[in-house]
């Protein structure tokens, strides 16, 4: 069951999740027994984070994983460069549940879940869909689509100069977050699973990137933010569901 | 006639090579698992099949922590000598946990009978035991000072687990400091967590552990864990006292807190074996008289767990992840006697608040919670 899809890389965007550039994408990969480490780095016109509207250049530090066939963990560390006395940075953590898959009904359907912590400043509620269409047997394409909610549930910072009020509705922008507040789309296209091209508008900008993977396991991407921004990202999968050597091996 | 006699030569030709070769072939099959790194190598012949004879083997490997790899690689060893009927016992510190077989490729587990049990407990010596050195590293890291955002403290615990009774060992080392800028403990070698551990199955799936020392977490004092833990089911309970001081090292002395403090916790732990996941409920009171309960979920890799948590208590709350990884390379030195390694079983936890400590306990390294879990023989065929 482990080796049968052979161990197939996803395309994944800047936050380490199945994705394009910065949109992420529904689509169901097989394996699941692994554990992806991603870094990234996003200039300061195109930040991300913004820590309380603190603009500056960012680094991503992230970590996904997929224990369940219908959900994946994902673990996010922002550090803002320019931003002093901000410890170890932004702590994310938010949910993927793939709800849908394009063998049983046709699309993927994916939503990300943003549990409420009052930690960081990249939380995120969206949903969204594709589909994956075949061209031959090593190329194919795959439109996604989605809506990401403007707001989000939590409480009102201390240096928004109020009392508190308990939690509530509050608009992302007030935070200094734009990330997927709207609708958002983009095409993957994906070569034998090793070279991927991607397009997408993020609800700010259009972007593009292309990818190559290798040895199975390390990704390397370079991103083109807004036709205007060159950026990079890396990431590496550990398969965790592997025999150690030493253990089934042995010698008379 | 002619033809009769010659068959019942060859056949009584046949029976007595095979019963001369039979002891010394167990011999080969013992040293070529002593070599593949298992100890306590009991073999039992029990009955004589149609072909050939089936043996009952006892085994317990240190260096692979997951009980489903043990058996593959001792049956893997076991039928490339020759040797087509076995069944294999599973020993933790020298006390049998289960029994299993392999069939058409799957392994089937039972409870092993009285009989058998008292047959390979005879046959036990604590000499069976390689001095089983492991290197382990011990890092704590607080996160979240805004000037020095990544505090730590690491060390490198050097010891084993050497047992001196059926069931009972003694777990010692030393630990050497690399580097701390996390607290006040000074800089020299030290004694590591050292203390006596007592484990056993009284009963079947009744299993109990009691420990006492100083542990790791700093704690000293007694740590008594009973489980509920039955071989078929999913469902395993435990409960858990303990009464613990704190304990450190400053320059050239041992510090040792004389007031003591409560631990009793009652966990649930239920097995999803088709995603290998556990889900876990604790509750009682933890460390600094802190009740509250605890919600984990652990994903059960080949060698690998992580975990996430969260956690409730009086004090606060806090959620975080934990994982456990072996250690590379493994085998480092193996002779008859010794064996130097590294942890097969590293673990290591990240909480999200530091800001005071919420729902803590102590010595999860070596709980029997954590050590029964990957016993589950649900998960065997899983992997």
């Amino acid at each position: 069951m482990l080796f049968m899809s052979g161990n197939v890389f996803s395309q994944t965007n800047f936050f380490g999740k199945p994705g394009l550039v910065r949109i992420p994408k529904p689509s169901f990969n097989e394996d699941r027994d692994n554990v992806l480490f991603n870094f990234s780095y996003m200039p300061r016109e195109y930040s991300v984070n913004n820590f309380m509207n603190r603009r500056s250049e960012e680094l991503f530090y992230s970590l996904n994983l997929r224990p369940i066939n219908w959900l994946s963990v994902n673990l996010v560390i922002t550090r803002p460069i320019d931003v002093p006395r901000i410890g170890i940075g932004d702590r994310h953590l938010d949910f993927q549940f793939y709800v849908l898959n394009q063998k049983r009904y046709g699309i993927n359907l994916s939503m990300i879940l943003s549990p409420t912590l009052d930690a960081s400043f990249i939380d995120h509620n969206s949903v969204f869909i594709s589909r994956e269409i075949k061209l031959s047997k090593t190329l194919s394409f795959e439109p996604v689509f989605g809506y990401g909610l403007k707001a989000n549930y939590r409480k009102r910072t201390k240096s928004m100069r109020y009392e508190d009020d308990g939690y509530q509705w509050i608009k992302k922008s007030k935070f200094g977050n734009y990330y997927l507040s709207g609708f958002f789309g983009g095409i993957s296209i994906n070569a034998k699973d090793k070279v991927f091209f991607s397009a997408e508008y993020d609800t700010q900008y259009i972007n593009l990137s292309s990818s190559v993977t290798l040895f199975k396991k390390l990704n390397l991407k370079a991103m083109y933010l807004d036709f205007t921004q060159l950026t990079g990202q890396v990431s590496y999968t550990i398969f965790l569901d592997k025999s150690l050597k030493r253990n089934v091996k042995f010698h008379e | 006639m002619l033809n009769f006699m010659n068959k019942f030569l060859i056949i009584f030709i046949l029976f007595f090579s095979h019963f001369a070769a039979n002891a010394q072939d167990v011999d080969k099959l013992k040293s070529a698992l002593q070599s593949a790194g298992f100890e306590q190598v009991i073999v039992l012949p029990v009955s004589l099949l149609d072909d050939g004879r089936l043996y009952l083997i006892g085994i317990e490997h240190r260096g692979i922590n997951n009980p489903a790899e043990v058996l593959i690689l001792a049956n893997s060893i076991s039928t490339s000598m020759g040797f087509l009927h076995t069944k294999f016992t599973l020993f933790y510190k020298g006390q049998v946990i289960h029994q299993s077989e392999f069939n058409n490729g799957t392994i089937v587990s039972s409870n092993l009978s009285d009989t058998y049990s008292r047959d390979f407990y005879q046959k036990f010596s604590p000499r069976n035991y390689r001095l089983n050195t492991f290197i382990d590293p011990e890092i704590q890291i607080r996160f979240g000072n805004f000037i020095n955002p990544i505090q730590s403290k690491t060390s490198l615990f050097i010891g084993s687990d050497i047992v001196l009774a059926r069931g009972f060992s003694l777990f010692t080392g030393i630990a050497i400091p690399i580097q701390n800028d996390l607290d006040s403990e000074s800089n020299n070698v030290k004694l590591g967590s050292s203390y006596f551990d007592y484990f056993t199955q009284f009963l079947t799936n009744h299993y109990a552990q009691l420990s006492a020392g100083m542990f790791y977490d700093d704690r000293y004092g007694v740590d008594l864990e009973y489980r509920y833990f039955p071989n078929h089911a999913n469902l395993s309970v435990g409960l858990r006292y303990a009464k613990t001081g704190f304990y450190y090292f400053p320059e050239n002395a041992v510090f040792f807190e004389s007031k003591f403090e409560n631990l009793y916790l009652i966990n649930f732990e239920y097995l999803f074996p088709k995603d290998r996941i556990n889900v876990s409920l604790e509750f009682g009171q933890f460390l600094n008289k802190d009740t509250g309960l605890k919600l984990l979920f652990i994903k059960q890799y080949k060698n690998i767990e992580v975990g996430f948590f969260s956690t409730v208590t009086q004090t606060g709350r806090t959620a975080g992840f934990n994982f456990m990884v072996p250690l590379i390379p493994g085998k480092i030195i193996r002779t008859r006697n010794f064996e130097f390694r590294t942890n097969d079983s590293f673990r290591w936890e990240y909480s999200y608040s530091n800001e005071g400590e919420i729902g803590r306990d102590f010595n999860a390294k070596k709980s029997l919670r954590n050590t029964l879990r990957r016993f589950n023989s649900n998960l065997y065929n899983r992997y």
